[in-house]
């Protein structure tokens, strides 16, 4: 029974709470382009952003990083984002879903995905896609991954979570420490020990057996955003179209298949999906990429983008909020991705204001990258201004 | 100039690994580039990749990258959306040529990567921490030792404090709930992993080759081929350590309780030693 206890609450801190959160950006959204994936995508985009905004000052300024003080601050704004993101995310009436045939196609709508599954072949498809993420799931809970770096990522997560301080033990060894500057600005492994306390759980069982259900899902969330935005370029959105779902499977079959070197994003996926650079890989920079699709084409014609001029600001307007909270985002997963992260951005603004002839894009992401630059910039600082303990 | 060439190649040459997913994806860009009409998605998936991939050849910027974070090169290839540059050229195909079309796409993908889950380090899981079981068992019949001697002792059991103050101090008596144990190389990646009551005098930083530690405990334990009882269980008095567990298969040269360790328990292939308190 606790056992069962321990799972519900994991799943509330780490799923539903996140994706309720997800209601609140998507109040930005028009009604027609909003969609469970994207509420869920920029729910976890607000629960990380908040955490980092969090766990940094706390971090930093209490004398030995007061694990137990982050908790309660950020369990007050996770349920008060929570309570606000519920209230806030309405649903599509279901006279519109009810129109989309059967009840794959309905799910699919709901999800935002308009190239629906009403045609056989899109079925199978979809099925197959299915068993292969169900496949990864299943492996995930069954098998263990061996990685080094988990002596240290998860030790930290152990630490927090059992002493109440942030970064200031050894985790390879134990004993006292200075500040660790060089990976305590990532806070992943906290937000996983946050889960850990909050669901009562073992933080190394949250990190190995409950976040790779969680982190799974969450980046094909985003891979499915990212091709349901490409494979609409043809212009058509076919009811038995196979795209979309031909995406899924490739990308899904590249993951399983991608094991090529240890250096693969598809590697660290599968091998380490709990540490913070499989997911500054695999969720962040395609999530980033999508992003800066939806922008160019918002900016575009109306026949490419789908949009009315009105419901095109409003689209921009999230897709800003979005990328500024992915920029937020960047430190919480490692110290580097804040650098890649604002400097891919800093190139696709660049690109897409070429191609779309705005120049505002550009500026904006200036705006954008403003977090990535400050927290390189506090990194720097702390890197050659804290001394060895 | 060359020989950061050189580096960057062989940084490629690493990425690229076995396979020949790389050229998949080469192909697939190709593909785009004489395909896409969509200019957004053209300037994302086409243009700014190998904008990226010549950053990367480039010595400057593969100098200045190194002097932050040396062995990480290959991250500025991930900025490069290999994964959707590969899908959406598939489901274009698939869209024109139907699922035949993807079936080969798929082949091609199985036959030119490897499969994840045949990595040697993938393995079924023992428990739900998914950490060997044998860690768990000698951790936790180490601090139930512990426990018992410090009850039977009348030492207050002192629970770890939310705030760890006596740290600071180096008051290593307040710490009555920690123990320091010197566990072999194949536990020291996972002890910490169960719990952070488990001192060690040394960790995950001796067992990477190219990282350049050094560490008596290490040497004495896991470098000599025939384990110095003398030598040692010296080092670990000097360390602190109240215990010494060693895989049963590890020779030993000499009685260790002569020095000061009595075994105390034999668990999981493993035989647990316990610090003699001196008279």
């Amino acid at each position: 029974m606790a056992a069962v206890i321990k799972l519900v609450l994991c799943i509330f801190w780490m799923v539903f709470l996140p994706v309720a959160a997800g209601g609140i950006p998507c109040l930005l959204l028009p009604e027609s382009r909003r969609s469970f994936l994207r509420r869920a995508v920029s729910g976890y985009l607000v629960s990380f952003t908040v955490f980092e905004i969090t766990a940094l000052p706390v971090l930093l300024l209490t004398e030995r990083g007061d694990f137990g003080l982050l908790c309660r601050i950020y369990m007050a704004e996770m349920l008060l984002l929570g309570i606000l993101g519920a209230a806030a995310g309405r649903r599509r009436k279901p006279g519109e879903a009810a129109g989309r045939g059967s009840f794959a196609g309905r799910v699919l709508y709901g999800c935002g995905i308009s190239a629906g599954a009403q045609g056989k072949k899109a079925k199978l498809l979809w099925v197959i896609y299915l068993g292969l993420l169900a496949f990864k799931l299943v492996m995930a809970l069954t098998h263990t991954f061996f990685d080094g770096d988990d002596a240290y990522y998860v030790a930290s997560s152990v630490i927090a979570d059992e002493t109440g301080s942030m970064y200031r033990i050894l985790p390879y060894v134990g004993g006292a420490t200075s500040l660790d500057v060089r990976h305590a600005m990532a806070m992943l492994p906290m937000w996983i020990a946050f889960i850990a306390r909050m669901s009562g759980t073992h933080a190394t069982i949250v990190t190995h057996t409950m976040i790779p259900l969680a982190f799974h899902p969450l980046n094909d969330a985003v891979l499915a955003l990212l091709g349901s935005e490409l494979v609409r370029t043809a212009g058509r959105e076919n009811e038995s179209d196979s795209a979309l779902p031909a995406f899924m499977i490739i990308a899904a079959l590249w993951q399983v298949f991608g094991n090529v070197s240890i250096y693969t994003p598809e590697n660290f996926l599968i091998m380490r999906v709990w540490q913070g650079k499989s997911m500054f890989v695999n969720f962040l920079i395609p999530l980033v990429f999508y992003i800066y699709l939806c922008l160019g084409r918002s900016y575009g014609r109306a026949e490419v983008s789908g949009l009315t001029e009105e419901n095109s600001g409003r689209e921009r307007s999230f897709l800003f909020a979005a990328a500024l909270m992915a920029s937020c985002t960047a430190g919480l997963f490692t110290s580097m991705a804040p650098v890649l992260t604002g400097g891919l951005m800093g190139l696709m603004s660049i690109y897409c204001a070429v191609t779309v002839r705005k120049r505002r894009i550009f500026l904006r992401t200036l705006i954008v990258v403003l977090p990535c630059i400050i927290y390189t910039a506090l990194w720097f600082y702390l890197l050659f201004t804290v001394k060895p303990f | 100039m060359i020989a950061s060439m050189t580096n960057i190649i062989g940084v490629l040459e690493q990425y690229r690994g076995g396979g020949f997913l790389l050229l998949i994806y080469a192909a697939a860009f190709v593909y785009l580039f004489v395909k896409e009409k969509d200019a957004t998605a053209r300037a994302l998936f086409v243009y700014l990749p190998l904008m990226v991939f010549i950053l990367f050849l480039l010595p400057p910027v593969y100098a200045i990258y190194c002097k932050v974070e040396a062995d990480a090169y290959y991250r500025l290839l991930w900025l490069m959306p290999m994964l959707a540059t590969v899908a959406l050229a598939a489901a274009r195909i698939t869209k024109k040529a139907g699922i035949p079309g993807m079936a080969v796409i798929a082949a091609l993908i199985i036959a030119g990567g490897k499969y994840t889950y045949a990595n040697v380090n993938v393995l079924h899981a023992e428990n739900r921490l998914h950490i060997p079981q044998a860690a768990i068992d000698v951790c936790d019949f180490i601090l139930n030792d512990h426990d018992i001697l410090m009850a039977e002792a009348g030492t207050p059991r002192t629970p770890l404090p939310e705030f760890p103050e006596s740290i600071l101090s180096g008051d290593e008596g307040f710490w009555d709930d920690r123990v320091k144990a010197a566990v072999p190389g194949e536990l020291v990646h996972f002890t910490r992993q169960y719990t952070s009551r488990v001192n060690m005098p040394f960790g995950r930083e001796m067992m990477v080759p190219q990282w350049p530690y050094f560490n008596d405990v290490y040497t004495e334990m896991e470098k000599a081929e025939v384990i110095d009882a003398e030598a040692l269980s010296e080092i670990l008095k000097e360390t602190g350590c109240g215990y010494l567990v060693l895989n049963a298969a590890k020779p030993v040269e000499g009685d260790l309780a002569e020095y000061g360790y009595e075994a105390i328990a034999f668990l999981d292939g493993y035989n647990i030693f316990r610090r003699v308190p001196e008279e």
